[in-house]
């Protein structure tokens, strides 16, 4: 993996964790564990970090075409499984990265 | 390019978005990926039911409190308590306890991970050993998680203890990168005594 992917998937991280951090604070300062007490931050939030693991597809250079199902893809991972909604975006962008990368 | 031509580009690509279904090789990884995900998830979820029958803590959430707590001993939190109860495990000092959930243990975490290397490459005896791998990087990393945790709320410093919780995810995120670079890698290892 090149270092400027690496560097982009950090930051991707960092600002996606970044807005985790204020909902969490969020539920603290309301006192409470479930984010649907707080429906508005939730769907903030969740818009917030969509359009952040757009960028980060987008300047990986992923095409529109696969960007959608990616985020779909991290949006069932999240919502249905309960499992992390990064991880869902990098399993859908590590997969088409490696095979690019195959092909090259 | 003026903005008419990029908007439309714009639009054909929108329009295509089954496109990328047509692709088999994505197609089939998404297949495999939600699959496997769901199954282990019903698995996992029949393991949870089976433990609330039994009026018992789930075995997973339980290792994970005792070894956090076995951590924060050796990192010299003095009078460590530990005690489980059937919804989770609290750990620390009187008074600045933490509460271990089911939700904590990391392990849908290692599932989501565990599809992937399943998606990407299907069902295989390398696979396997890298889902065991896996399971353990991210439990490794849970039990350091939640020890230094403790430690940090023992010495008080609530902000560093926000900030450590967001550190550690950072860490167990890229861990999880690291493990699918190396797929290739282990795949090929498996393989060689198959061609030999």
């Amino acid at each position: 993996m090149k270092l400027r992917d690496f560097g982009i998937v950090i930051v991707y991280i960092t600002l996606h964790l970044l807005s985790s951090m204020q909902m969490d604070y969020l539920q603290f300062i309301n006192q409470t564990r479930d984010f649907f007490d707080i429906p508005v931050a939730l769907a903030i939030g969740t818009t917030y970090k969509v359009i952040i693991a757009f960028a980060f597809l987008k300047i990986q250079k992923v095409e529109l075409i696969y960007i959608l199902p990616i985020i779909g893809l991290a949006l069932i991972t999240r919502i249905v499984f309960h499992g992390p909604f990064p991880i869902g975006i990098l399993a859908g962008w590590f997969f088409l990265y490696t095979r690019d990368t195959e092909n090259q | 390019m003026n903005k008419n031509q990029s908007n439309s580009n714009f639009k054909k690509q929108l329009r295509s978005f089954g496109a990328a279904f047509s692709d088999k090789g994505f197609r089939d990884f998404i297949i495999r990926f939600l699959s496997t995900l769901f199954l282990l998830t019903i698995i996992y979820e029949a393991y949870l039911w089976f433990t609330e029958q039994q009026r018992e803590l789930d075995w997973i959430t339980y290792k994970v409190s005792e070894l956090s707590h076995a951590l924060a001993t050796a990192l010299g939190v003095a009078n460590c308590e530990f005690s489980c109860f059937m919804d989770g495990c609290r750990i620390g000092v009187e008074g600045k306890m933490i509460n271990v959930l089911e939700g904590c243990n990391g392990l849908m975490l290692a599932l989501v991970y565990a599809s992937y290397i399943v998606g990407s490459g299907g069902w295989k005896w390398s696979s396997l050993a890298q889902v065991i791998i896996g399971i353990i990087v991210v439990q490794f990393f849970n039990v350091l998680r939640i020890g230094m945790l403790v430690v940090l709320r023992d010495l008080g410093g609530d902000i560093y203890f926000f900030f450590i919780k967001y550190v550690f995810n950072v860490l167990i995120y890229i861990s999880i990168l690291f493990l699918w670079i190396l797929k290739p890698y282990v795949d090929r290892f498996f393989e060689k005594p198959n061609e030999a």
